[in-house]
């Protein structure tokens, strides 16, 4: 049969089902999705992506005959997927939607989650805007919009532009939940852009943004002397943003490191964001992103799994090489 | 099953109310969606009718989207698709069940123009010389590769070779292998006329062995030590990163089920998931994932 006459046939099926309205039974399909013993799908968060594909190969690799899997989507479709049966392991961040949870009862579906690492964001403002600290009620309110003037936070006397990340960014999420709070509302000034516009345009001079602790190091186009630090920075003690380093003086032409810097991240109530500064909590603005394995009897391959991304010399390694923060300290 | 059968099920629905539960008790199975998966199921569906000789599987291509809409008005039993449920389409009744992964490895010629040992410069020789495998190997992005077996990259020295033509070779449009391919690199179009085209696997690699400027495509199971295998956007291509996701020319065929399916259906499911039919997919040079 030609391709178009298939479809014509298939169409024509389904408004055949649509005059009559086709009974379908209410449930659910019952097939053991992950039959073998030896195999593993895990899907989930890009997010977490590059991690999982990692894992999967080492896994692999030093286990042969072994097939594990990723596929990444969004985290709700996946964790969706993980509570009716058809994965094994869901990759997310820390909380799970309550449409869901509610899914996980009816379905008598026990979930447990580990935590793989975290992941903070940094406010940011241009070099040369003089504000280097913020309270987090301050940031909140700049964002809601009832703080409009940069006077009102210690900043010269001029208007605030906020920019924000587009609503179906996952840091967009993670900031909403941390700083706005789950019933507040961005303020209507706020200019929406992508990741990668900020990551091209960089920042403006009156503007305040944020971005991920992790892309901080490839944001801030480096210097060589610069690139050298952050090398040494990312792989031995971790990253620190300098929310101390003052606005470029009059001579900043002529000083290569100060042109240097594209994003000025702020500290919050104090507190530089920086690898350490999440570990020990003290940094606020701080999301964690997560395995999900369904409690239903003893699955030794995905505990197994899970411990390699836990494992400091493994997954907790390649987190902490990509610039986010491990659940502990790692041997770099 | 012919049109006219086809048909003649769309009238039975229309007509009688609830004759669709009926047809699921008297043992039928359809099945729709992407046409590469319903010319690979064959195999799974002749040996499972044998071990069902009371059922009836036909299965029918249409489109993946298409058959995801198919398959929540209740009009096919099972969704064939050649990707993951959209977000869009998704809800909790409906289950996708990952069956196998399918991969397309792109071949040149040992002597191909990019490698040491080719027309290549004294410092990759050199390279070569040290024992840095790096230079044996090609490493062509999604794009390149596109542009290529387009027509519009018609020159190695557009890649940073040499100034030698490139051959495209691909096979007969009819083979399962040459629509994977047309799907994972050209986005379903077909290869630019140019391309020269050979009947089997086994006339692909005698070509590429001998044409220096050769360039053309395996599927995962006919690969040979003969040929070089280019890495895609820095990727190789192996097992491990197809089955990971890393390798770009690689994506997943998925069974998908909504509401409670008939009995019959979750046994062709739990089939083809099966260690029996996951090897007779195998066979056909696709990737088990159970």
């Amino acid at each position: 049969m030609s391709r178009s006459r298939t479809l014509a046939v298939l169409f024509a099926l389904v408004a055949a089902t649509g005059l009559v309205g086709a009974w379908l039974p209410v449930g659910h399909a019952e097939v053991d999705a992950q039959p073998s013993p030896h195999s593993l799908e895990i899907r989930g968060s890009g997010a977490m992506g590059g991690l999982a594909r990692a894992m999967a190969e080492k896994y692999m690799a030093d286990h042969a005959e072994t097939v594990v899997t990723v596929q990444t989507c969004g985290a709700t479709q996946a964790l969706k997927s993980l509570i009716i049966g058809t994965s094994g392991l869901a990759m997310g961040t820390d909380e799970v939607p309550e449409e869901l949870s509610k899914l996980a009862a009816d379905l008598k579906v026990e979930l447990k989650r580990t935590d793989v690492y975290r992941d903070a964001l940094v406010v940011v403002v241009h070099p040369s805007n003089p504000v280097r600290d913020l309270s987090l009620k301050q940031v909140r309110d700049i964002f809601r919009g009832t703080v409009t003037r940069w006077s009102e936070v210690g900043g010269p006397d001029a208007e605030i532009e906020v920019f924000s990340l587009q609503a179906t960014s996952a840091t967009y999420e993670v900031f909403k939940r941390q700083v706005l709070g789950a019933d507040a509302v961005m303020t209507p000034k706020a200019t929406l852009v992508t990741g990668k516009q900020l990551r091209e345009g960089g920042i403006k001079p009156l503007a305040v943004g944020y971005v991920g602790l992790s892309q901080w190091v490839r944001l801030n186009k480096p210097g060589a002397a610069k690139a050298e630090r952050e090398k040494k920075e990312r792989l031995e003690e971790g990253i620190t943003v300098d929310c101390t380093s003052p606005p470029p003086g009059a001579d900043a032409a002529a000083d290569p490191n100060a042109q240097a810097l594209i994003f000025q991240g702020v500290s919050i109530g104090g507190v530089c964001p920086s690898t350490r500064s999440v570990m020990d909590g003290t940094y606020p603005i701080v999301r964690r992103m997560s395995l999900y394995q369904r409690v239903d009897g003893p699955r030794p391959l995905t505990d197994a799994v899970v411990g390699y991304f836990m494992d400091e010399t493994k997954g907790q390694l390649h987190v902490a090489k990509d610039g986010n923060v491990p659940m502990k300290a790692v041997k770099r | 099953m012919s049109a006219r059968t086809f048909a003649a099920l769309a009238a039975c629905l229309a007509l009688a109310p609830g004759c669709r539960s009926q047809t699921k008790t008297q043992e039928t199975l359809l099945i729709a969606g992407n046409a590469s998966l319903a010319r690979y199921l064959e195999p799974v569906v002749r040996e499972f009718t044998a071990l069902h000789p009371s059922a009836s599987v036909v299965v029918e291509p249409g489109g993946s989207t298409a058959a995801v809409i198919a398959l929540k008005r209740g009009a096919i039993d099972v969704a064939a698709l050649s990707r993951l449920v959209a977000a869009e389409e998704d809800d909790p009744y409906l289950h996708d069940y990952q069956i196998c992964r399918d991969g397309i490895a792109i071949v040149l010629s040992p002597a191909n123009p990019l490698l040491a040992g080719g027309e290549a410069s004294a410092l990759a020789e050199a390279k070569a010389a040290e024992g840095k495998e790096k230079s044996r190997t090609v490493d062509l992005t999604k794009r390149q590769l596109e542009d290529i077996f387009s027509g519009d990259v018609t020159s190695w020295k557009q890649l940073g070779g040499p100034d030698r033509p490139i051959n495209a070779y691909v096979r007969e449009k009819t083979s399962r292998s040459s629509r994977s391919f047309n799907e994972l690199v050209l986005d379903g179009d077909d290869p630019f006329p140019g391309a020269k085209v050979v009947k089997r696997t086994d006339d692909m690699i005698e070509a590429l062995k001998k044409d220096p400027n050769g360039i053309g495509f395996l599927s995962v199971r006919k690969l040979t030590k003969e040929l070089v295998v280019a890495k895609v956007e820095g990727v190789e291509m192996n097992r491990l990163t197809m089955l990971s996701g890393r390798y770009p020319l690689a994506r997943t065929f998925y069974l998908a089920v909504y509401m409670k399916p008939s009995k019959l259906a979750e046994e062709f499911l739990q089939f083809t998931l099966s260690k029996t039919g996951q090897e007779l997919l195998a066979k056909d040079g696709l990737l088990a994932v159970h």
